[in-house]
C-alpha cells in the first residue's frame, strides 16, 4: 500500500483538529476579542466600576489556561505515551502527526492571537519591523505554550498524570518563586539601571528562545521516535537551563545609545548683566547667565549645575536642577521658559496665563543665592572653582490646532511619534469640575527599540515626553497654556496602566486635565458655556528631545556670573 | 476497624506527606524556618507573599488530596465499587472514612494547634480552646470532603482543588462583590487567616448541600460538566454566605450596649455651624447629589465615648415638595458598623477621649480641626440657594478606648497582659519608615502578640492602635504611616504574632520639646477601640441654605507661576496699553469686552499688589493709569463694572471709582493726601434741626465685593453730582446688643466681644461668657486651628481664660522664625494689638521667642482691657 504523500497527511491531520476542536478554537476567537475589549475599556475608561474587579490578571490567566486547553486536547487525542492509542493504527504517521497537529495549532490559536492582538498596533506609526517583532513575540508566547503543554501531555500517558505533573508544576513554581524571595518593588529603583532591566529582557528573550526550540524537540522526541525517557530529560534539561540562561545573560541590543545634542558646537555662554547693545543678548537661565544658538523653539533645562571637584563624583550633593522629582507623583516637569517659546505663535498683545505642575520651578528658577545655599558654598570660594552646566535641549513642536469643541464632543488620538500616542477622552462632569482625561499611550516591541536615542535620564528617572495644552481665545485675545498632568510612570498610580506583557511594551500613562467654566467672563460679556467652549481653539504642543550637552564655565566666567547685585533704586 | 486499616495501608505514605506539610507549618509558625523580620523598605518594598497564607494553602490542599484520595478498587460506581461486593454495611464503610478523617487529619491538625500554643506558653486554658476551635473550623469540611469522592473521579479531584484554591483567593469575591451589589447588598469578605468563624459557620451551613448533591447524583448521575460546575457552584455559595451578613462574630457584638442606651437617652445631637459642610457630588449614572460631612456630638455626652454616626434615612423638602432620593453610597458601610468606629482613631481628635485620669490640655499634634464623624448623602435641589427643610434619621455607633499598656520609646521594652505582649525591636529616627529620610520623623518597629481565639479575639473587630505621647509636654500623636507588617505568624491557631513599623510624623519638632536626647521620657500607648454599641437619633436643618455652604470656585483665573519675569506692575501696565481701547460711546459688547480683557490682565498679574515685610508693597506705583482709561466706561455702563466687582478683590473697581468721583466735582469730596485716593469732608444740616449741622466724614471711599451695590451709591452721587446718595453709606445702622450677642454666638469676634463685656446689663456679659465657655470645650483637641475654628480660642483668651492661653502659646511656640507674621492674629487675641495698629515683625518675632519660653502662669489677665500681659517679675 501506498501511503499518501506527507504534505496530505499533514493537511488531512490538520483538517482532522479542526473537526475535533471547532467549538474551542470558535470560544478561544470569542475569549480574545473579550480580552482585547477588557484590556481597551481598563485602559480608557476613567473610575469604572469594572476596574474594581481586577479582573486582568484572571484574564491573562485564562488566556495561558485556554491556549493550553486546546493544546491539551490536541495533543491528548493521540497521546504518544499512551501504547493504546488510535493513531498508532493508522497510516498517517508520526511525523506527520505531529506536523499536522502543530499546523492546527498555528492556524487556529496563534494567527487569531496575532490578529486580534494586532488591532491594538494599528495607529503608532510602527514599521514592519515592529509588526514584524510583535507579531513574533506573540508566536513566541504561543510557542511556549505549545512546547509546555504539548510535552507535558505527550509525555503523560493519561490525563492523571499529565494532571499531577501539571500540579506539581505549578508548586514547584511557587515554591522556587517563594524562595528565591520574589519581591516587586514600586519605587523608583526599577526605572533607574535601565540598561540591566534590557539586558534582563535580552535574557529571557533568549532563554524563551532555547526553552522552545528544547520544548518543541522534547514534544517531537516524544511523539515521533516515542522516547519518553529522553523527552522527559530534555524537556527537565531546557527548563532547568531556560532561567540560568536568563540570569547570565548580559548582552543588551535594546538600550539605545543616549541623544547629544547635535548643535552643541554653536551654542554660546554670555555671562555678566546684558548690554543693551547687544543684538543678540542670548536666552537668559538667568540674568547674567545667557545662552545663544538655540534654535528659535529650543529650550533648554538645567538637568546639573555645580562646580567641578576632580577628586570626587560629579554632580556633588546640592547640585541645583530644574527637574528635581515631584514628590506629588506628577511627571511635570516642563516650566515658563516652555511656554514663552510659544508667545510668537500668536498675536504679540496676547495675555498669556500658565498653569505649570512643575513645583519645582512654581516661582521660576531659584535665584543663585539659593543656588549656593543649596551647595553650601560661599560666593568667595564659588568663584574660585570651574563650574559644569549640564543641560538637555527639547524643541516645542505643534501636533494639532483643533477647534475647543471637538474635546468635548469626541474622543481624540494624535501620533506623536513612531510608538507614541496621545488619547484623549472627551471632557466630562466629573468631581465638580471639568474633567478631560487621557493617556499617553505607548506601544511597541520591547526586544526592537523603536526611537533610535534614549530619553535623557535626570535623577536616576527617565524624562518622559511631555506636552502643553493650550487653550485659544481669539476673541478676547488670550492663551492659556496648561499642563496636561501626567502622571509619574514609577509611581505606578492606578491611572498608570501598564499592559505590557513578555517583551510588548503597552503603557497608558494618565492624565488629567481639570478646568472650571470661567464664570466671571461670562458675567461681564453675557455669555454661556457653551458660547465659550465653541469660541475657542486648543492646540496640544510636544517638548521633542533634540539632546543634552554639558558646558564647562570657567572660575572667571563664574565670578560674572555671581556678580555682587548693586542696590536697586526703586521706583516711587 | 477493618476498613480503617485497609484505607490507613492505602493511605500511609499520603499521610506521610500530610504529617511532613504539617510539620513544617508548625515550624513556619513558630519561626524556626522563614523567621519574620520587620520591613526594611517600608510599604512600598514589601515582600508581597504571604508565607503563612502560602504554607495554609498549601497545608489544606495537602489535607484535601489526602481525603479525597480513596483506593482505585472503589472509585467505580459511584465511588464504592469494590466495597459493594464486600459484607461491609454502608455505616461500617462511612464510619471508617469518618474515623480515617478524625483520627488521620483532625487530630493531628488539632495537636499541632495545642503544641504551638503550648511551646508559646499559653495557659492550658487557652491549649484547650484552640483544640477546640481547631476541631470546629477542621470539622466543617467534613461533609464536603467525605462524600466528594463519590461525585468527582480521577483528576477531576484534583482539578477541584485546584479550582478551590484559586477562586477562593480571588475570582469568586470580585462576582461576588458584582453580585451583591447588583443586589443592594453589602459583601465584606472574611480576612484570610484572621477571620475564620464566618466562614467554617458558611461551611457547616452550606455544606449540607454537598451530600444531597451526591445523592442527586447517585440517583441520576450527571456528567462531568455538571459535576463541577455544581461543585463550582457550591464555593460560590459559601463564599456569598461566608461574606453576607448572615453569620456575625462572637467578637464583632456590642459590648455594652445597655449603657449606651442609658446615657444617650434624651441627648440632642450637636452640630456646631462651622463644622457642616457641603459639597456637589454627582454620580453616573445616580445623578447629582449633596454630599453632607460634619462632627457631631450628642449634647452633654462624656468625652470617652466617641461616636460615627450613619444615615438610615434622608429626606428632604423645598417648596412643599419632597425632593427624590439621592443615589446610593456604595461601599461606605461594611457589614458591620462598628469598623468605621475604628478607623476614627487615625482620623479624629481622641486627645479628650483617652482612658484613665484626663491630662489638662493634651493636644493631638497630627489631627485636623476640621475632623469629622458624620458623613451622608442629601438629595440636591434644583435652586441650592433656596432653603430646603430636611430630616434625617441617624444612628451613632460608639466607641472607647481601652488602654493596654504603654511603655517608654527604648529599644527592649515589652509589656505583656493577659491577651498582648509587645516589645519595642527598633526605633529610627528622622524615618518616614519608608526607607526616605524625613526630619522630624520618629518610626518604630515593634513586635505585637495576641489572642486571637475565634470565640476570643482580643484583635478584632478594632486593632488596636498605638499612640506617641509625650506626657510632659501633653502632646500626643495619633496618625502613624502604617508600613505594613510583613507578615503574621499562628492567626488561625490562636495566638498571632506580627510585626508592625509605624512612624510618627512632626515629633522632633520645634516647639514639641521631644528631642533625640529625652525621647526615653515619652511613651507608646497602645489603645485598643471598643465597639460599645448604637443608639438611634432624629436630627432636622430648617430653611437651610446649601449654596451658601458651597465651595464657590469664583474668581478670577489666575497665572501659576506668572508668565513674565519681571515686574508685574510694569507688564500689567504695557497689557492694558496693547489692547484696543474701544470709543466711547461703543456698543455694550465691545466696552464689556475691552473690560473683561482688562480685569484677567488684572489678574493674571495680580502679584503687582503683593506685599513684603510689615505691609510694605512689593513692586510699588498704582494702577491709576488703568483706571483713568477704564474711567468713562463706568457712568453708562456701571452693570459690567458690577458683575466685575463680584468676582473682584474691589481694588480696579474702586480706582475707577475714584478717578470718577474725584472728577465728578461732588460737594465735599477732595484728594486725600495720605492716601491719594478721594475722602470725604463736609459739614452737613442735621435733619428736623434746623441751626444744627453735623460733620460727615470718609477716609476712604471703600467698596467691597461682598457689598456690590454700594457701587450704586457712588454711580448716583456722580450722576447727581451731589453728596447726598453718599450718606446712607456713612450713617451706622443702631444695632442693639441683641443683634450683636446674636452675630457673636455665630462668628465669635474678639471685637463683639470686648463690646459685650463692657455692657452694663449683666446678663449680656455672662451669656457672651456662657457662648464663648461653650463654644471653647467644644474645640477638638488638636494643636493647630484654623478656618474658622482659632475663633473661639481666640476669644477664650480675650476672655481671661488661663487653659486657652496655654493652648495658644503652646501653638505659637511651634511657629518657625520666619513664619513670625503668621501670629498675628494670635498677639492680637492676646494684646488687643491691631487696635493699634499692625504690629511689626519684630514685635512678632518677640512674641514668638516669649512663646517658646514662658506658659500661661507667667502671664496676668488685666478684665478692664481683657488683655495679657507678661508678669513685670519674668525679663
Amino acid at each position: 500500500m501506498n501511503t499518501a504523500p506527507a504534505l496530505t497527511r499533514i493537511f488531512h491531520q490538520a483538517r482532522r483538529e479542526w473537526l475535533h476542536q471547532r467549538g474551542m478554537i470558535l470560544a478561544w476567537l470569542l475569549w480574545l476579542v473579550v480580552r482585547r475589549w477588557h484590556r481597551v475599556h481598563e485602559a480608557k475608561t476613567t473610575f469604572s466600576s469594572l476596574a474594581l474587579a481586577d479582573l486582568e490578571g484572571w484574564i491573562e490567566l485564562g488566556t495561558l489556561l485556554m491556549a493550553a486547553a486546546v493544546v491539551w486536547r490536541c495533543v491528548s487525542a493521540d497521546a504518544p505515551s499512551n501504547a493504546d492509542t488510535f493513531s498508532l493504527t493508522r497510516p498517517v504517521g508520526q511525523a506527520a502527526l505531529w506536523v499536522g497537529k502543530l499546523l492546527f495549532l498555528l492556524l487556529g490559536v496563534v494567527l487569531p492571537a496575532v490578529v486580534v492582538c494586532g488591532l491594538d498596533w494599528r495607529g503608532f506609526g510602527l514599521g514592519m519591523g515592529q509588526w514584524l517583532v510583535l507579531a513574533g513575540t506573540v508566536v513566541l508566547v504561543m510557542g511556549l505554550i505549545f512546547g509546555f503543554t504539548g510535552a507535558l501531555t505527550a509525555l503523560a500517558s493519561s490525563t492523571r498524570q499529565m494532571m499531577a505533573l501539571a500540579v506539581l508544576g505549578m508548586v514547584g513554581t511557587g515554591v522556587w518563586l517563594a524562595m528565591q524571595g520574589e519581591v516587586y518593588h514600586y519605587g523608583e529603583q526599577v526605572f533607574q539601571v535601565v540598561g540591566q532591566q534590557h539586558a534582563s529582557l535580552c535574557g529571557t528573550f533568549v532563554a524563551a528562545l532555547a526553552a522552545l526550540g528544547g520544548l518543541l524537540l522534547a514534544w517531537w522526541i516524544a511523539t515521533v521516535p516515542r522516547r519518553r525517557l529522553l523527552a522527559a530529560g530534555l524537556a527537565l534539561l531546557t527548563l532547568a537551563a531556560a532561567p540560568l540562561i536568563a540570569s547570565a545573560w548580559r548582552y543588551d541590543w535594546i538600550t539605545p545609545p543616549p541623544l547629544e545634542y547635535a548643535n552643541a558646537a554653536k551654542i554660546g555662554i554670555k555671562v555678566g548683566k546684558a548690554d543693551k547693545e547687544d543684538k543678540a543678548p542670548g536666552r537668559g537661565l538667568w540674568q547674567t547667565l545667557r545662552l545663544t544658538g538655540l534654535g528659535k523653539d529650543e529650550v533648554a533645562s538645567i538637568i546639573e549645575f555645580a562646580p567641578i571637584d576632580d577628586s570626587s563624583v560629579w554632580p556633588p550633593k546640592g547640585s541645583y536642577s530644574d527637574l528635581a522629582v515631584d514628590e506629588s507623583g506628577r511627571d511635570s516637569w516642563l516650566h515658563t521658559d516652555h511656554t514663552r517659546v510659544l508667545f510668537k505663535y500668536s498675536p504679540p498683545t496676547t495675555l498669556w496665563r500658565q498653569s505649570i505642575g512643575n513645583n519645582a520651578m512654581y516661582n521660576g528658577r531659584k535665584p543663585l543665592p539659593a543656588v549656593l545655599q543649596q551647595l553650601r558654598l560661599k560666593r568667595e570660594d564659588a568663584i574660585t572653582r570651574r563650574w559644569r552646566l549640564r543641560l538637555v535641549v527639547h524643541e516645542m513642536k505643534r501636533v494639532a490646532t483643533l477647534p475647543y469643541r471637538q474635546f468635548w464632543s469626541q474622543e481624540n488620538s494624535f501620533l506623536i511619534r513612531p510608538g507614541l500616542r496621545m488619547e484623549f477622552n472627551a471632557f466630562a462632569w466629573l468631581r465638580e469640575a471639568w474633567e478631560m482625561h487621557g493617556r499617553a499611550h505607548r506601544l511597541s516591541a520591547a526586544l526592537l527599540p523603536v526611537d533610535s536615542h534614549r530619553s535623557a535620564h535626570v535623577r536616576g528617572r527617565e524624562l518622559s515626553e511631555n506636552f502643553i495644552f493650550v487653550l485659544e481665545d481669539p476673541d478676547l485675545g488670550e492663551n492659556e497654556a496648561r499642563d496636561p498632568g501626567l502622571v509619574q510612570r514609577e509611581r505606578r498610580f492606578s491611572s498608570y496602566n501598564d499592559q505590557s506583557r513578555l517583551w510588548q511594551i503597552d503603557e497608558n500613562q494618565g492624565l488629567e486635565i481639570r478646568l472650571w467654566t470661567p464664570k466671571e467672563q461670562h458675567a461681564i460679556l453675557k455669555t454661556t458655556h457653551e458660547d465659550w467652549v465653541n469660541r475657542l481653539n486648543a492646540t496640544l504642543w510636544y517638548a521633542e528631545e533634540r539632546g543634552t550637552m554639558d558646558l564647562e564655565l570657567t572660575a572667571a566666567q563664574m565670578a560674572e556670573v555671581l556678580a555682587e547685585p548693586k542696590a536697586e533704586v526703586k521706583k516711587p | 476497624m477493618h476498613q480503617f486499616c485497609k484505607e490507613f495501608r492505602y493511605l500511609r505514605m499520603r499521610w506521610c506527606v500530610f504529617l511532613v506539610v504539617l510539620a513544617l507549618d508548625l515550624a513556619m509558625q513558630m519561626e524556626w524556618v522563614l523567621p519574620m523580620r520587620s520591613v526594611e523598605g517600608g510599604y512600598n518594598a514589601g515582600v508581597n507573599v504571604s508565607y503563612e497564607i502560602l504554607m495554609m494553602a498549601l497545608l489544606w490542599m495537602v489535607a484535601w488530596w489526602f481525603m479525597l484520595s480513596v483506593p482505585p478498587e472503589e472509585g467505580a460506581s459511584g465511588g464504592r465499587g469494590y466495597a459493594l461486593t464486600r459484607p461491609l454495611s454502608p455505616v461500617s464503610y462511612w464510619a471508617a472514612r469518618l474515623l480515617v478523617w478524625v483520627l488521620l487529619v483532625m487530630v493531628p491538625l488539632m495537636l499541632e494547634c495545642a503544641v504551638y500554643l503550648w511551646l508559646n506558653g499559653r495557659p492550658w486554658s487557652d491549649v484547650v480552646l484552640g483544640m477546640m476551635e481547631r476541631a470546629w473550623a477542621v470539622g466543617s469540611m467534613t461533609l464536603w470532603l467525605l462524600p466528594l469522592p463519590l461525585l468527582l473521579r480521577g483528576w477531576e479531584r484534583y482539578a477541584m482543588i485546584v479550582l478551590v484554591v484559586f477562586s477562593l483567593e480571588e475570582w469568586n469575591g470580585q462576582v461576588l462583590w458584582v453580585v451583591f451589589k447588583l443586589l443592594h447588598l453589602v459583601y465584606d469578605r472574611p480576612q484570610v487567616g484572621m477571620e475564620f468563624g464566618r466562614s467554617v459557620q458558611a461551611a457547616w451551613l452550606v455544606g449540607i448541600l454537598m451530600p444531597v448533591l451526591v445523592v442527586w447524583h447517585q440517583r441520576r448521575p450527571f456528567g462531568r460538566v455538571a459535576r463541577m460546575s455544581a461543585v463550582a457552584c457550591l464555593l460560590l455559595l459559601y463564599q456569598g454566605v461566608a461574606g453576607s451578613s448572615l453569620f456575625i462574630e462572637s467578637y464583632e457584638k456590642p459590648r455594652d450596649q445597655e449603657l449606651i442606651s442609658k446615657l444617650t437617652a434624651g441627648r440632642e445631637v450637636v452640630i456646631p455651624e462651622r463644622d457642616r459642610h457641603f459639597s456637589q457630588g454627582d454620580e453616573a449614572p445616580g445623578g447629582k447629589y449633596i454630599d453632607f460631612t460634619a462632627h457631631a456630638m450628642l449634647a452633654g455626652m462624656p468625652d470617652e465615648f466617641v461616636p460615627h454616626w450613619r444615615a438610615t434615612a434622608t429626606s428632604m423638602m423645598q417648596n412643599g415638595r419632597v425632593m427624590p432620593a439621592p443615589p446610593e453610597q456604595w461601599g461606605q458601610t461594611r457589614r458591620q458598623p462598628s469598623y468605621m468606629v475604628g478607623y476614627l482613631c487615625q482620623s479624629y481628635p481622641m486627645a479628650s477621649a483617652l482612658p484613665g485620669a484626663k491630662v489638662p490640655g493634651m493636644l493631638s499634634m497630627d489631627m485636623d480641626a476640621k475632623a469629622q464623624n458624620m458623613q451622608f448623602r442629601l438629595s440636591q435641589p434644583p435652586q441650592v440657594e433656596a432653603p430646603v427643610s430636611t430630616h434625617v434619621d441617624l444612628t451613632a455607633e460608639w466607641m472607647r478606648l481601652n488602654k493596654l499598656g504603654e511603655i517608654p520609646i527604648k529599644v527592649g521594652a515589652q509589656f505583656k497582659v493577659p491577651d498582648f505582649e509587645i516589645e519595642l525591636l527598633e526605633v529610627k529616627l528622622n524615618s518616614d519608615g519608608q526607607g526616605g529620610s524625613a526630619p522630624g520623623c520618629v518610626a518604630v518597629v515593634y513586635r505585637m502578640s495576641a489572642r486571637c481565639f475565634e470565640w476570643r479575639n482580643a484583635l478584632l473587630p478594632l486593632l488596636p492602635n498605638v499612640f506617641l505621647v509625650s506626657p510632659k509636654n501633653r502632646f500626643m500623636w495619633q496618625f502613624a504611616i502604617h508600613s505594613g507588617h510583613e507578615q503574621a505568624r499562628g492567626a488561625n491557631l490562636g495566638w498571632c504574632h506580627m510585626i508592625e513599623q509605624r512612624a510618627f510624623q512632626r515629633v522632633l519638632e520645634h516647639g514639641t520639646g521631644v528631642t533625640p536626647e529625652n525621647l526615653a521620657e515619652q511613651r507608646l500607648v497602645w489603645l485598643k477601640p471598643e465597639y460599645l454599641g448604637s443608639s438611634q437619633h432624629e436630627m432636622e436643618m430648617k430653611d437651610l441654605k446649601i449654596g451658601g455652604y458651597l465651595m464657590n470656585r469664583e474668581g478670577w483665573p489666575r497665572s501659576r507661576p506668572a508668565t513674565e519675569a519681571g515686574n508685574p506692575r510694569e507688564a500689567f501696565l504695557r497689557q492694558v496699553r496693547s489692547l484696543p481701547r474701544p470709543a466711547e460711546g461703543a456698543a455694550r459688547a465691545e466696552i464689556a469686552r475691552y473690560v473683561a480683557e482688562v480685569y484677567e490682565a488684572s489678574a493674571v498679574f495680580n502679584e503687582r499688589t503683593h506685599r513684603i515685610n510689615d505691609g510694605e508693597p512689593k513692586w510699588p506705583g498704582n494702577d491709576r493709569e488703568v483706571c483713568v482709561l477704564l474711567a468713562p466706561f463706568l457712568v453708562e455702563h456701571a452693570d459690567i463694572f458690577k458683575a466685575a466687582l463680584a468676582h473682584d478683590s474691589a481694588d480696579l473697581t474702586m480706582g475707577v471709582m475714584h478717578e470718577l468721583v474725584l472728577q465728578a466735582g461732588i460737594p465735599g469730596i477732595t484728594r486725600s493726601e495720605k492716601t491719594g485716593g478721594p475722602r470725604y469732608e463736609r459739614e452737613v444740616p442735621v435733619a428736623g434741626k434746623p441751626g444744627q449741622v453735623r460733620k460727615r466724614v470718609m477716609e476712604t471711599l471703600w467698596l467691597s465685593s461682598w457689598r456690590a451695590d454700594d457701587l450704586d451709591a457712588y454711580m448716583a452721587a456722580i450722576r447727581q453730582h451731589s453728596d447726598e446718595p453718599l450718606w446712607p453709606l456713612m450713617d451706622d445702622k443702631p444695632r442693639s446688643t441683641d443683634e450683636v450677642l446674636a452675630d457673636y454666638a455665630k462668628s465669635f469676634d474678639r471685637g463683639y466681644l470686648r463690646w459685650l463685656m463692657k455692657r452694663p446689663d449683666v446678663k449680656y456679659r455672662e451669656e457672651a461668657e456662657r457662648l464663648t465657655r461653650e463654644a471653647f470645650s467644644q474645640l477638638p483637641a488638636v494643636v493647630t486651628l484654623e478656618r474658622g475654628y482659632e475663633r473661639p480660642l481666640y476669644a477664650a483668651v480675650a476672655l481671661g481664660m488661663p487653659e486657652a492661653l496655654d493652648w495658644l502659646l503652646r501653638g505659637v511656640a511651634m511657629k518657625e522664625d520666619d513664619r513670625a507674621r503668621g501670629a498675628m492674629m494670635q498677639h492680637h487675641a492676646m494684646f488687643a494689638s491691631l487696635e493699634q495698629g499692625q504690629p511689626d515683625t519684630k514685635t512678632l518675632l518677640q512674641f514668638l521667642h516669649d512663646a517658646r519660653r514662658y506658659s500661661a502662669k507667667d502671664y496676668r489677665y488685666d478684665a478692664t482691657k481683657m488683655i495679657w500681659e507678661l508678669r513685670p517679675e519674668r525679663p
